[in-house]
């Protein structure tokens, strides 16, 4: 079963009176349970596809499909309520909150629930324990290597049980064995807890974790996804 | 965590600087209320203005006397119904900085002209019977201990008693009840101020009090009265004492609007500061407010904690800016005058410094804030 699913999507930015195409048509599918590596030259179009994915932005024309949901059709808040809830992100630099405790930036997409102050505690506990950084909880992210960053980054992702993670170059920013850590761990998010992944990387190495490899090159896949 | 919990990390994010931000806030919310309690204290003698009575001093200055000869010549002026005469004599209780505000009267006629500050006929009397005689008021001396009967001894300022020392005695022999706190003035005998002080003798007065049957003909006596004495070696000046009181606010209305000019100033300066703080953060702080987005923070969301940081700072600022300026204002007054008149502790001024405290912030805020929610997550994750 498809849980995103893109249908002749365009996006085009104008800068000035000169417009650039992004995205070109594109038509893709993505089953539950895929684990995708999306790769391709820089400029390519992979965080822009990745950010319609994630309900960050609009396409120029096309209709997006995520789970049960067409983006274009929710108001920004509708769609911000429906990110909190559907959709971890993943950055290559991790984008913690630099004033925020380990802890408290996985907390952080709790806020959004109506759980109740301790459920909120013990959940981001428990992600920070999955990712193997229990006992970083009182660490702000400069006290933090970078691996370790990107792991408090995917206890956040996480924290909320969303169903699909977008990540865009996780590991672009870390050494060889802090990336291999990167993507065990998103490897083991996706066997064991069944989440979705779409991940952008340009490196070959990453990309072998994953279950599939979409190549984009100017703003159009080149290689129709393959089935599993 | 909880929201505030978020908002107060969020502002607390350098410590120093957010630090420095409050200092200068609460400094300018002290000033706010050390500069309106001095406002306040001026402008309250308005109120107890009365066009009823005249008051006639020395023309050439209030601290210039007049012969108490006058006295009885003001008393043959038609349209005059009572006449009183009194002097500033100074006076402090054991320490000559614990100012007790005094004033030498006559005593049978003081209270008819000054009927605002009851006396039982009792205290009254005592006043009339005895030449060392003091009454206080009933306030004054509760603060201080003073029992009917006690001797109490008084500083003047500036008035030698006969021995050339400063100190002089009287007999505590009644209490009174002034309307509010300006009528919290000690009273005592003039004919015994007149003896004991060591240049007296000679009866000068300070001031000379009258009630008028028909306030309407204030201009007109006033006039008569200034006539009478025009020619003489001690001319007078005469005005009801609304007029007085209109001549004082004119000066004070000055002070006013100097007062407030130096508060608009701070505070045009804070917002110019704070905004700048403001603005910096904004900057620094563009990729993060991508990110809260990202997270699922909607734009209202986003407004919300941004102009709740503005407002916690400048609420928590003004609360303690409130309360050190208001001890700063009880100690000073306490120091300068001995007692807290309870208008100074009015909520005006606590009802003053919290509505701007919140058109501080939200001046501050607002635009940050605006800015925080309508951020385009794509651009603002670009941004870093
Ligand atoms: N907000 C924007 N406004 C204008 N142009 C944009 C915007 N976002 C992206 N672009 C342009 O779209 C093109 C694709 O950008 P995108 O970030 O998707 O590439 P990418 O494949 O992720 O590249 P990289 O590997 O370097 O991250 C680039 O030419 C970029 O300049
Ligand atoms: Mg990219």
């Amino acid at each position: 079963m498809e849980i995103v699913s893109l249908n002749d999507v365009s996006k085009t930015y104008t800068k000035g009176n000169q417009r650039v195409e992004v995205l070109r048509r594109i038509c893709l599918d993505i089953e539950q349970g895929d684990f995708i590596a999306l790769m391709g030259p820089s400029g390519s179009g992979k965080t822009t596809l990745l950010n319609l994915i994630g309900g960050l932005d609009m396409p120029t024309s096309g209709t997006v499909q995520v789970g049960a949901s067409r983006l274009e059709s929710l108001s920004s808040s509708g769609l911000a309520r429906w990110r909190a809830q559907n959709i971890g992100f993943v950055f290559q630099f991790y984008n913690l909150l630099p004033m925020l405790t380990a802890q408290h930036n996985v907390e952080l997409p709790l806020l959004l629930t109506s759980l109740p102050s301790k459920q909120r505690k013990q959940n981001a506990a428990t992600a920070l324990d999955l990712v193997g950084l229990g006992d970083r909880a009182k660490h702000k992210p400069s006290e933090l290597s970078g691996g370790q960053q990107q792991r408090v980054a995917i206890a956040r992702a996480v924290v909320a049980d969303p169903m699909i993670l977008v990540c865009d170059e996780p590991t672009g920013d870390l050494d060889r064995q802090s990336a291999e850590e990167i993507l065990g761990l998103l490897e083991i998010l996706n066997h064991r807890h069944g989440k979705t992944i779409v991940m952008v990387t340009h490196d070959p190495k990453a990309a072998e974790h994953a279950r599939h490899t979409l190549v984009l090159d100017k703003g159009e896949l080149v290689q129709p996804a393959a089935q599993a | 965590m909880g929201s505030l919990g978020f908002i107060w990390k969020s502002l607390f994010r350098r410590k120093v600087r957010a630090i420095l931000t409050m200092a200068s806030l609460v400094t300018a919310f002290l000033l706010l209320v050390l500069l309106r309690s001095v406002g306040v204290v001026f402008e309250a003698g308005e109120d107890f203005a009365n066009v009823h009575r005249l008051s006639v001093s020395s023309k050439f200055s209030v601290i210039d006397s007049l012969p108490k000869s006058h006295v009885r010549k003001v008393e043959q002026v038609e349209g005059g119904k009572t006449v009183t005469h009194m002097n500033w004599f100074g006076g402090a209780y054991q320490d000559p900085y614990n100012m007790v505000m005094t004033f030498a009267v006559d005593p049978s006629s003081y209270f008819d002209v000054y009927p605002e500050n009851e006396i039982s006929a009792e205290h009254h009397e005592a006043f009339n019977a005895s030449k060392t005689g003091m009454v206080a008021p009933r306030r004054i001396a509760e603060r201080y201990g003073w029992q009917v009967g006690d001797r109490v001894p008084l500083l003047s300022t500036i008035f030698q008693y006969q021995d050339s020392s400063m100190g002089w005695q009287f007999d505590l022999v009644g209490l009174f009840d002034p309307e509010n706190e300006f009528g919290d003035v000690v009273l005592i005998r003039h004919d015994y101020f007149d003896e004991g002080w060591i240049h007296g003798g000679d009866e000068a007065i300070g001031r000379i009090g009258v009630v008028l049957e028909d306030p309407d003909r204030a201009r007109e006596i006033a006039k008569e009265i200034d006539s009478l004495f025009e020619n003489t070696s001690d001319p007078t000046r005469t005005a009801t004492e609304a007029e007085f009181a209109r001549q004082w606010l004119a000066q004070i209305g000055n002070i006013s609007l100097m007062v407030n000019g130096v508060l608009g100033a701070v505070f045009f300066t804070m917002l110019l500061l704070a905004g700048n703080t403001m603005m910096q953060g904004l900057r620094e702080r563009t990729p993060e407010f991508g990110v809260v987005k990202t997270l699922g923070f909607t734009n209202a969301r986003l407004f919300a904690y941004v102009l709740g940081e503005s407002l916690l700072l400048v609420t928590m600022s003004a609360v303690v800016g409130v309360a050190l300026g208001t001890q700063v204002v009880g100690f000073l007054v306490i120091a300068l005058v001995g007692d807290m008149p309870p208008m100074l502790q009015s909520w005006g001024t606590v009802l003053l410094a919290g509505v701007v405290a919140v058109g501080f912030s939200v001046l501050v805020g607002l635009f940050p804030s605006i800015t925080a929610a309508r951020l385009q997550i794509v651009d603002a994750l670009r941004a870093r």
